[in-house]
């Protein structure tokens, strides 16, 4: 048998017929023959042609004859030197090699015993699960790339070594200044909407309560029915006093991804928004055709909520992201028959107060509320006042931007005062939770009875103490008895607003566009909906990703 | 499946690795290299697998056959079926949809253009088949009686993807009789790790610097609008040693796992920013290809055999191939016929002069011309590509210089010099200079040790980082 592994092959001496180039042209290359040198050596060599033969030690003489064939020249030069020696070798396969084997074997046991990640708090996402298998995804290659995404994306302790790889990446150089580039930000050119060039048009909103209100049991699927009841119609456009959104005189600096100023609990983060005009048209479009598919009887609406920074961006970063109002008008104005809401003017009356988070992406219920309003006057709900609701406060909210700002101290050191609103007719409210193919019930976690708010989250979770996570779809059933019935289309932004409405519709569907599998016109047709509502962080709804899903689900 | 990713470090390759020393005999050890070699295949090419297989089975035969034809004119017919074969494969799924948009355009026609995804590595083991079967029809090579042993060969997987384009006759004995040295699993396992390190901790940081310059291809080169004098020639360098570190980076990890496995490929990159000349710098850049074009293309072609004029449409026919290989786009055209000018005019008078200058300068130049030439390689958009050019000499939106391009450069900085650095025989020299004696170079080796688990560790990390992230010659 042949054990020759570590069978210490004796290191040749450059035979020159080796010579790769000139090989293949000057002479017949094939066999090796032995060269003057090989033979002389060849009795006390160990014949590579006799693999029968027990394993020969290497020896020291062996190391003192380093060079292969067919080096080039740089590494002959290389190897003039001295060589290591086999003791490092041994030591360099051990320590190299054993690590790759023990973490391969970590890994490996880990996956069995079902010890991986499974979501990342500072990305706000569900990590990849192992695909499901089917000859098709074999084929079209989708399930070995789900395996691959699934191996690297669930790493255990994935937070911790994402925090090591930013302090790595640090070191590749020193900023001058307090500007600081990260790769995720891109120069942009802002863009700005002429709405002179654009007739506005009046969408009238139909207040008809809906045909069914036990619709999603009743219902067929593509069910249309006539309206009977007359249908108040009312312009939502009203002549608005522009807030001038002051300039804020702090020096920003550009941290991680996200952009710092101030000190103390002045300090906070902000997220900058990429959309742009095109984005903004492609969003629209992706809305107008629900549309054209849902017909006159169901109200559509678009609400690409702003991010904090468009409010509270320092000057000296003025030109980092696009200008979020511009953007949400030129929406509006590609919208049609749909209404656009724009919820810019409303929230900059309310700046001085704590309408977005400072640590966090988000915006706080507070803003959650102001800009929530604006929807419902556009679609002639009841919207109760704040004193109708119930003010709970959490302590110590610290978001995402503590991660995304490559874990600032400012940021660490102020965190943020979460304040949430409780309608005081909650005991009337009713969730029931879904799975994501609306087939069967799933069990919410740690909820209040209504089932609508998690009282038990805290620290950085506090933004998740209504509706919990995205991946459901929630069926809320509210005290209001006006029979309209909102679909809710939203990223994360959406959660805070939902709390808002349990006393505008009777009943709310509220759905996450990343996260739903079925057809989503038929699921409106299915659940009666008379109200649509797209809503989410403008820079998240109006990507390529938001813009495709909400296209996909329309037809999927 | 990629190299630079943890399924295949921690998963894939030490089960390989595993199987392969657990068997003893080279015929089992084949069998062990051949069954993971496809699964490693069709991992990323589930369906496409099975063309490298059927061409794998017509090379044989037709090799088989036209051994035993012996250069009569039934070989050559043989031999032109199989060259045309191999050659249609690779056209039809790299280059028929260029084609036909271009035809499309320009003579007003319509003809649906087939949505073909490219097959991964079909221009590296297409060209692989056909230098076996060429040497064969020379005589070069004895035909290979085995399938088995073929499909080893051709479907190799360190090798398969990404080059380097290793000839038959490289490895043609190791597929029977190898022996595997402490040194050669060593040396194999240092260099997968500095493959590694190349790609992840340099290569794959380059490229974010170089996409915030000047944007990529997906987002139409957005970073272009506002570009400066200086960004653009800090980008150029940068696209340079971003290839640079990134193909060689393949190219050694191909290497490394070779080498343990007991097969000893030819070296691809030999420092190739180390060059004084572009007639240097391509015979230090991927090896591989420039020597099978050499060898297949030019020299058949009378090389400088045949007078001055012949050796010049000799060597622009190579680059427009060359050009060709590397993408069916028409910046590859520009950027093969760009160096294929340059060489001309190196062979024809600007050698001479150049040897008279200090060593200095032709460094300069070369390394100037190469950086010019690699802003062509990147910018596959004409427009964008004309925007590279005026800024280059000044005519930048952007004006001389901003914060951003400032940043981008002080953010940088340590990355950018251990780049510049490393492209160099620095460590080679370096360790010549130490390792003099015995204990020193015991000393040296048990560092380099440290450095390569420290290496291997970091680059895992920042893996965890990247869920997409493949090797630039992927879509060759």
């Amino acid at each position: 048998m042949d054990d020759n592994r570590y069978s210490g092959e004796r290191p040749r001496r450059p035979a020159p017929q080796r010579r790769p180039m000139q090989s293949s042209r000057t002479r017949p290359p094939m066999r090796r023959r032995p060269s003057p040198e090989d033979r002389m050596s060849a009795a006390r060599r160990y014949d590579r042609e006799d693999e029968a033969r027990p394993v020969r030690r290497y020896s020291r003489e062996d190391e003192e004859r380093p060079v292969r064939r067919r080096r080039p020249p740089e590494k002959q030069e290389q190897n003039a030197a001295v060589s290591e020696g086999e003791s490092v070798q041994v030591m360099n396969i051990i320590v190299c090699l054993g690590a790759i084997f023990l973490i391969a074997i970590v890994l490996l046991v880990m996956t069995i015993m079902g010890k991986r990640e499974k979501e990342s708090p500072s990305e706000n996402r569900k990590l990849a699960e192992f695909p499901k298998f089917s000859f098709s995804s074999l084929f079209e290659g989708d399930f070995t790339k789900g395996i691959s995404t699934y191996f690297t994306d669930t790493i255990p302790g994935r937070e911790s070594i994402k925090r090591f790889n930013s302090s790595f990446t640090e070191c590749f150089g020193f900023s001058v200044g307090d500007v600081k580039i990260n790769s995720s930000l891109k120069k942009v050119e802002q863009e700005k909407f002429d709405d002179k060039g654009v007739t506005t048009t009046k969408v009238s909103i139909n207040t008809a309560p809906a045909t069914t209100t036990t619709a999603s049991e009743t219902t067929k699927e593509g069910q249309e029915t006539d309206k009977t009841t007359t249908t108040t119609t009312k312009s939502n456009q009203k002549k608005e006093e522009i807030v001038e959104i002051p300039e804020n005189t702090n020096e920003g600096k550009l941290l991680g991804s996200v952009i710092v100023y101030g000190s103390g609990k002045e300090t906070r983060g902000l997220v900058m928004s990429y959309v742009n005009f095109d984005l903004g048209k492609q969003f629209a479009d992706a809305v107008n055709k629900w549309k054209e598919d849902l017909g006159d009887s169901v109200n559509v609406y678009a609400m690409p909520d702003p991010l904090s920074s468009a409010f509270y961006m320092p000057s000296n970063m003025k030109n980092m992201g696009t200008d979020q109002d511009e953007n949400i008008k030129n929406i509006v104005g590609n919208l049609k028959n749909v209404v656009g809401i724009n919820c810019v003017n409303e929230l900059a009356k309310h700046m001085n107060e704590d309408i977005y988070a400072r640590t966090d992406h988000h915006w706080l219920p507070l803003g959650a509320y102001y800009a929530t309003k604006v929807f419902a006057e556009s679609a002639q709900v009841d919207y109760p006042e704040l004193d109708q609701y119930t003010k709970l406060t959490k302590e110590g909210f610290l978001g995402t931007l503590y991660t995304y700002s490559n874990y600032d101290q400012g940021i660490q050191n102020n965190p943020d005062t979460f304040v949430y609103y409780k309608a005081k007719n909650i005991d009337q409210v009713s969730c029931t939770y879904y799975d994501t193919s609306f087939n069967k019930m799933a069990t919410p976690y740690g909820t209040d009875k209504s089932g609508l708010f998690y009282d038990s989250m805290e620290g950085s979770n506090c933004y998740l103490s209504f509706l919990g996570s995205d991946a459901q779809i929630v069926e809320i059933n509210t005290p209001c008895k006006n029979n309209r019935v909102l679909v809710v289309y939203k990223n994360s932004y959406g959660n805070a607003m939902i709390p808002f409405l349990t006393n505008s519709f009777s009943k709310i569907y509220v759905c996450d566009y990343r996260y739903f599998d079925i057809n989503g016109v038929d699921f409106c047709k299915k659940v009666g909906c008379t109200d649509l509502l797209f809503t989410g962080a403008i820079s998240l709804i109006c990507s390529d990703v938001g813009i495709s899903s909400i296209n996909n689900i329309r037809v999927q | 499946m990629i190299f630079a990713d943890l399924f295949f470090i921690y998963f894939f390759m030490p089960l390989c690795l595993a199987l392969y020393f657990l068997t003893k005999k080279t015929v089992y050890r084949n069998r062990v290299l051949i069954g993971f070699s496809l699964v490693f295949y069709a991992w990323g090419e589930p369906v496409w697998v099975f063309i490298l297989l059927l061409s794998s089975v017509l090379n044989y035969f037709a090799a088989l056959a036209i051994a035993k034809a012996k250069q009569d004119s039934k070989a050559k017919l043989l031999m032109a079926l199989v060259t045309i074969w191999d050659l249609g494969v690779l056209f039809c799924f790299k280059y028929i949809g260029f084609f036909v948009i271009n035809f499309n355009s320009w003579f007003g026609l319509s003809i649906p253009v087939p949505k073909i995804t490219l097959p991964i590595g079909i221009s590296f083991y297409t060209f692989q088949t056909l230098s076996y079967v060429i040497d064969v029809y020379r005589g070069k090579v004895p035909v290979q009686k085995t399938y088995s042993k073929l499909l080893l060969y051709i479907s190799l997987f360190p090798q398969l993807v990404a080059g380097p384009i290793v000839r038959y006759s490289t490895i043609a004995d190791e597929i029977d009789r190898r022996k595997i040295s402490l040194k050669d699993i060593s040396d194999g396992v240092s260099r997968i790790i500095l493959g590694l390190g190349k790609k992840v901790i340099i290569a794959n940081s380059i490229s974010t610097i170089v996409t915030s310059l000047f944007g990529e291809m997906k987002d139409g080169y957005e970073a272009m609008g506002n570009v400066t004098v200086l960004g653009t020639w800090y980008g150029a360098v940068l696209v340079g040693l971003w290839y640079y570190y990134d193909f060689s980076g393949y190219s050694d990890m191909a290497i490394g796992m070779g080498r343990i496995f007991g097969f000893h490929f030819d070296e691809n990159f030999k420092y190739p920013y180390i060059c004084t000349s572009i007639t240097e710098f391509w015979r230090r850049w991927h090896i591989s290809l420039s020597t099978w074009f050499r060898d297949y293309v030019y020299i058949p072609l009378g090389g400088n055999r045949k007078g001055k004029t012949r050796q010049c449409i000799n060597i622009m026919i190579v680059w427009s191939l060359t050009c060709f290989w590397h993408g069916a786009s028409w910046n590859f055209m520009i950027w093969g016929a760009y160096f294929g000018a340059l060489l001309l005019v190196e062979k024809l008078f600007l050698l001479k002069k150049l040897e008279r200058t200090n060593s200095f300068v032709q460094h300069l130049y070369a390394v100037i011309l190469v950086a010019i030439g690699w802003g062509i390689f990147y910018f596959e958009e004409f427009g964008s590509l004309g925007k590279f050019f005026k800024s280059l000499v000044g005519f930048a939106p952007g004006g001389f210089t901003d914060v951003s391009t400032n940043s981008l450069f002080t953010q940088n900085i340590w990355l950018f010099i251990a780049a510049c650095a490393l492209s160099t025989p620095l460590i080679p020299k370096i360790k010549k200079a130490i390792c003099t004696s015995k204990s020193s170079a015991k000393a040296f080796g048990t560092f380099g040790v440290l450095c390569n688990l420290a290496i291997l560790l970091i680059s895992s990390m920042l893996l965890v980082n990247t869920t997409n992230n493949p090797f630039l010659y992927f879509k060759f």
